[in-house]
């Protein structure tokens, strides 16, 4: 049987995922690493892909591309294309208004397609799968970022299903991630307000989603690109250039080789530093010979750090406000990203939503490619209905909550919600209620309005009268059959059990 | 805890649900697809979501409807001997749903009958009941456990006795009213088929693709109608082995049966639904219709091409003549003024000449006396003819524009140029004429060969000729290189002059004499070239013969003339022409070693040799 994996591809890095016996796992590349660098080289004789390629970047930069995520199904006037110009250590040019890479290749400049790159790295993918285990890998769901146009997912979709996968679905990365906590999922009943933050390499995201009658609803996103674990990068680099300058009287900065170097010592000294409380550095001939060697602290980092981690925490304060909700409704926070492991970052996070809980039990880096994978577990199978599904994405809801007034031990009026606002419909449920032994009669009110209103502001939709109950039994309980109809109207059903008394109303919706 | 109901209150409905809201939501997760599948498979919310219930697994079968439950009144009458014939699906109560039914439907119709008939409650409400298999019970237990297998249910719908086999036939009603004829039955076939959906019928504006479709779906219609509940005996009752198997076989044959005449029933049907159809109808005569109108619009587009290649080809005819014609126009419109032009100057020079006479005579011809008044007019009348327009002009001007000393100056040198033209013309044209003759008489005398031979050079050839005799490598240039070393001149011969010459020589007449000549006159340079004292012997062997006779005659010689001396009395004949005054004195003493007798006879001989050969060339003429 195909296993069906999920894949998150980002713009520093792609990580792969499957799940097994009902668990999700990543799938480790050949280096054992279980997130491989999405960097393709070219050299003179052969093409390289991940890991290779990126440590061969201080020797080939000129031939090695990067960060092709950020301008994939992107038109060459496109900004972000503009900005990639920039830092882009290969060439860019324009062909046909599209960016294209052109690197030496076999002694020969050749154009590389952002979208041929791509389908080299999913191609990558394809081989790791292949290698571990999984002999027959077709089924894959794609995780995409939220803000990617239609456009950009088929490139996306297109470049897998060259490398050979069946691309299942599209599913957004945020969404991806909090689905890998299986928020939402154990109980259609639950509702919550979860936020999802993302640290990549280069952009940050911070999303929050609404999960109500286990459906994930996108309130608000906000997205900084040019921020994220490069930059954390560069402030550590800044930090070695500064001791050499102070040890050795020079200048590294002009050195490009130099640079590359402590660029790639910086990464992993920041690495290091998430779970060890101090990092060495040490460069054999950086710069005209000198060894390089510095100890960088994390009470050092985060110091020389934080003005850009509090940078970092303000999508999180904008998309929170987006969304209008409080502060105090986010119960959760799920962090993804390899950047989000730093523990400084972490507890900013936590800070800034106090009363929300920290994911992290599933590393940050792999938790959007797990939640991929379940999802494409979910779906394997179910052959093309899928693609049908995905454009199912515009769902009928209620638009408010339906509450019912009970009364609490000591008489006073309680507005208890069994349906909250934003479920889909139709929607049939059922609620049991205890009637008071002594009553004779019960009276069950319905009422409509938002969460936690009192019983005051919200409206009366129906009162449905039992009466003629046994009063000699203790056990007495009340059904509430609601069944929201397609088309909006409400149809109630209060049964109590015993006696078999019953009544049953039906509550138009009004026509907009 | 619910709160208590009030007194007097009553169920109502107070207010309107606020109309549903559209959101938009990530498609992730179990329940998303959950809701889609349902969305897709357009199916309700199952009922059993409850609180408390956890349970994920979906019901998505649809529960059995108090209205699609009617128990068979006559249910208590059953008899179980007569099981098989009984109406399974009646028996439970579901006759409505029959095939439509699900297995859920049936389980939950049969718990609902069992309920309520099965012995047991019976016996407690306080009705009869039979012993054993003889109890109605029996029929329903039958009917649960046929209707609950799948390969004895399908059997069974099989031969759904409610079920119609009628095929419609092919006549007019069912033309006129195709679909409300074969609908129906085409849509009760459709529950045999194993492949689903089955293709609807359709209506009237189904498009082509679409009953395409749906007749090429039922022409290969497969159906999983079989006929084994209809066996006539049961192979489980055989007593042996053979028996059972004769049952079998009986069994299969009959069911083969049934199955050939049900799949000819199924080919009937869609073929006199086939020849029915309107709309198949309609297809084909649209299809020729658009054949039609293919055929019309090619033939148009044809006719319209070739209409067009005609008006082309008159437009260019046209343009062409216009072209011609309006050359010829313009032709004749340049030779018009061309011969005006020439008219023109014509008239221009006849004014000229007329306004120089006039001139000239109003200023007397520029000369006193009559004589030369004459020749004057003479000149001018000249100059008149000989002039260009141009310079006749200028003449005229200048001669205007001067006084009348000056004017005769002018035209005086005017005439002068003129003479010296005319004169040189003169000239020119006996040069030429002049030179014409002698290149004539050169080319006569070249014959071919462009240089001259020269007697000396002429005996060279014949040595030449005889010293390398026909045979050698490449003869005549080794000739012609003997013959430019060994003469005296400076021309220089080729091969192929030699050779020309030699043919001359050998082909004239007198070839030989020639020759015999050339040699005469080699030995007679050969002679003269002598030292003096040879020639003194000579003269002394020559007077010894001749001294008898004539002393004087010593100093003269009297044989035969020699070249030399022919050639000096040739050249004094010439000097000294007929009529001189001692022209024979004269003569001889221009011929070295002649007498004036000598010469006289040598003349006198001559004149005879002339003539005689005169006389030969006349005679041979004739």
């Amino acid at each position: 049987m195909a296993a069906s994996i999920g894949i998150s591809f980002g713009a520093t890095s792609a990580c792969l995922a499957t799940q097994k016996d009902g668990k999700a796992d990543v799938v480790a590349n050949e280096d054992g690493q279980r997130v491989t660098p999405a960097v393709v080289a070219y050299t003179d004789t052969e093409m390289v892909v991940g890991l290779a390629a990126k440590q061969g970047w201080i020797r080939n930069a000129a031939n090695t591309i990067t960060k092709v995520k950020q301008i994939l199904g992107k038109k060459y006037a496109d900004p972000a294309v503009e900005h990639a110009l920039k830092i882009s250590s290969c060439k860019i040019i324009e062909k046909d208004s599209n960016p294209m890479f052109a690197v030496k290749h076999e002694g020969k400049t050749k154009n590389f397609s952002p979208s041929y790159i791509t389908t080299v790295i999913f191609r990558k993918l394809m081989d790791i799968a292949q290698s571990k285990e999984m002999s027959a890998v077709k089924n894959a769901v794609v995780a995409v970022p939220l803000n990617f146009d239609e456009q950009q997912k088929d490139a996306v979709r297109q470049a897998a299903t060259e490398a050979g996968f069946q691309v299942l679905r599209t599913i957004p990365e945020p969404v991806a991630a909090a689905y890998a906590h299986n928020i939402g999922q154990e109980n259609s009943k639950e509702s919550s307000v979860v936020l999802v933050y993302r640290v990549g390499g280069s952009s940050i995201d911070a999303t929050v989603l609404a999960v109500s009658g286990g459906m994930y609803r996108v309130l608000s996103s906000v997205r900084r690109d040019h921020l994220g674990g490069d930059q954390l990068n560069r402030i550590i680099v800044d930090y070695f250039v500064q001791e050499f300058k102070r040890k050795w009287k020079a200048d590294v900065t002009e050195n490009t080789r130099a640079m590359a170097k402590l660029h790639t010592e910086a990464e992993k000294a920041k690495q290091i530093l998430s779970t060890m409380p101090k990092a060495s550095c040490h460069v054999e001939s950086l710069h005209e010979g000198i060894d390089f060697q510095c100890d960088i602290s994390r009470a050092r980092f985060e110091s020389i750090a934080l003005s850009l981690l509090q940078q970092c925490l303000e999508p999180i304060e904008e998309a929170i406000t987006e969304a209008e909700v409080n502060k105090q409704d986010i119960k959760m926070v799920v962090l993804c990203g390899g950047s989000t492991k730093i523990p400084k970052l972490q507890k900013l996070v936590q800070d800034c939503v106090p009363h929300a809980e920290v994911l992290n039990s599933v590393s940050p880096d792999e938790v959007i490619a797990m939640g991929a994978a379940k999802q494409a577990a979910l779906l394997s199978g179910k052959g093309e209905e899928n693609s049908l599904n995905e454009a199912i994405a515009e769902i009928p809801s209620t638009a408010r909550a339906v509450m019912l007034k009970t009364v609490d031990d000591s008489g006073s009026p309680v507005l208890k919600t069994l349906v909250p606002a934003h479920s889909p419909i139709p929607l049939h449920c059922q609620h049991t209620f205890p009637v008071s032994p002594q009553h004779a009669a019960c009276c069950v009110e319905l009422y409509e309005g938002q969460q936690d209103d009192t019983v005051e502001k919200a409206v009366l939709l129906a009162k449905i009268v039992l009466s003629d109950l046994p009063t000699d039994d203790d056990k007495k309980v009340v059904s509430v059959v609601l069944h929201f109809r397609r088309e909006g109207s409400l149809h109630i059903t209060c049964t109590e059990k015993s006696s078999g008394q019953a009544d049953d109303v039906m509550v138009e919706c009004a026509t907009e | 805890m619910l709160p208590e109901a009030q007194e007097g209150e009553e169920t109502m409905v107070v207010a309107r649900l606020s109309a549903p809201a559209t959101i938009r939501v990530e498609p992730v997760g179990k329940w998303f697809e959950a809701y889609a599948h349902r969305y897709r498979h357009k199916k309700t919310l199952s009922q059993h979501e409850s609180v408390g219930s956890s349970s994920s697994s979906e019901e998505d079968e649809e529960d059995l409807r108090d209205e699609d439950f009617k128990e068979d009144p006559m249910l208590t009458s059953l008899d179980p001997k007569d099981v098989k014939t009984q109406d399974h699906y009646a028996v439970l109560g579901i006759a409505k749903l029959r095939y439509r039914a699900t297995h859920a439907q049936i389980k939950q119709a049969y718990k609902r009958i069992v309920l309520k008939h099965h012995p047991d409650k019976r016996r407690q409400a306080g009705k009869p009941v039979k012993e054993g298999d003889d109890d109605y019970y029996s029929c329903i237990t039958k009917a649960y456990q046929l209707l609950s297998n799948k390969v004895s249910r399908r059997s069974f719908d099989s031969v759904d006795p409610q079920f119609d086999d009628f095929v419609p036939p092919n006549n007019s009603n069912s033309k006129e009213n195709f679909f409300e004829v074969f609908g129906p039955v085409i849509s009760s076939n459709a529950r045999w088929s194993v492949k689903k959906p089955v293709p609807k019928l359709g209506t009237m504006d189904s498009t082509y693709e679409e009953v395409d479709h749906f007749y090429s779906f039922w022409y290969d219609f497969y159906s999983w109608r079989e006929f084994s509940y209809l066996d006539e005996e049961d192979k489980e009752k055989g007593e042996d082995r053979e028996e059972r198997r004769w049952i079998e076989k009986q069994n299969k044959a009959a069911r083969q049966k049934r199955k050939k005449e049900e799949v000819s029933r199924i080919l009937k049907l869609v073929d006199n639904a086939y020849a029915c159809d309107p709309r198949i109808k309609k297809f084909k005569d649209d299809e020729k219709r658009k054949k039609e109108e293919e055929k019309k619009a090619k033939k148009d587009a044809a006719r319209k091409i070739a209409e067009e290649k005609e008006r082309q080809r008159q437009a260019e005819l046209e343009a062409e003549r216009k072209q011609k014609e309006k050359e010829e126009e313009e032709a004749k419109a340049k030779a018009l003024i061309a011969k005006k032009e020439k008219e023109a100057a014509k008239k221009q020079l006849k004014k000229e000449r007329k306004r120089l006479r006039d001139l000239c005579k109003t200023n007397n011809y520029y000369v006193e006396g009559e004589s030369d008044t004459v020749t004057m007019m003479e000149s001018i009348e000249k100059l008149c003819n000989k002039l260009e327009i141009a310079s006749l002009q200028d003449l005229n001007t200048a001669m205007a524009k001067g006084g009348r000393e000056e004017a005769k100056a002018v035209l005086d040198k005017q005439i002068e140029e003129m003479d010296a033209d005319i004169r040189r013309e003169e000239e020119e044209r006996i040069a030429a004429e002049r030179r014409k003759q002698q290149e004539s008489v050169r080319a006569k005398e070249k014959g071919g060969s462009g240089k001259p031979w020269s007697p000396e050079d002429l005996a060279l050839l014949v040595k030449a000729v005889k010293t390398f005799p026909a045979g050698t490598v490449s003869r005549w240039e080794v000739i012609a290189n003997f013959i430019n070393d060994h003469t005296g001149t400076d021309i220089k011969r080729t091969a192929k002059e030699v050779l020309n010459k030699t043919k001359t020589l050998q082909k004239t007449e007198d070839s030989r004499t020639l020759r015999t000549e050339v040699n005469k006159a080699a030995y007679e340079r050969l002679e003269k070239s002598t030292t003096e004292a040879a020639s003194i012997k000579k003269a002394e062997d020559a007077g010894i013969s001749e001294r008898f006779d004539d002393p004087s005659v010593y100093q003269f010689k009297t044989g035969p003339w020699s070249a030399d001396e022919q050639r000096c009395l040739e050249q004094a004949l010439r000097t000294y022409p007929a009529g001189t005054g001692d022209r024979w004195d004269l003569i001889a003493e221009a011929v070295p070693g002649r007498s004036k007798k000598d010469c006289m006879v040598r003349y006198k001989e001559l004149v005879e040799l002339v003539k005689a050969k005169k006389a030969a060339q006349a005679a041979a003429k004739k």
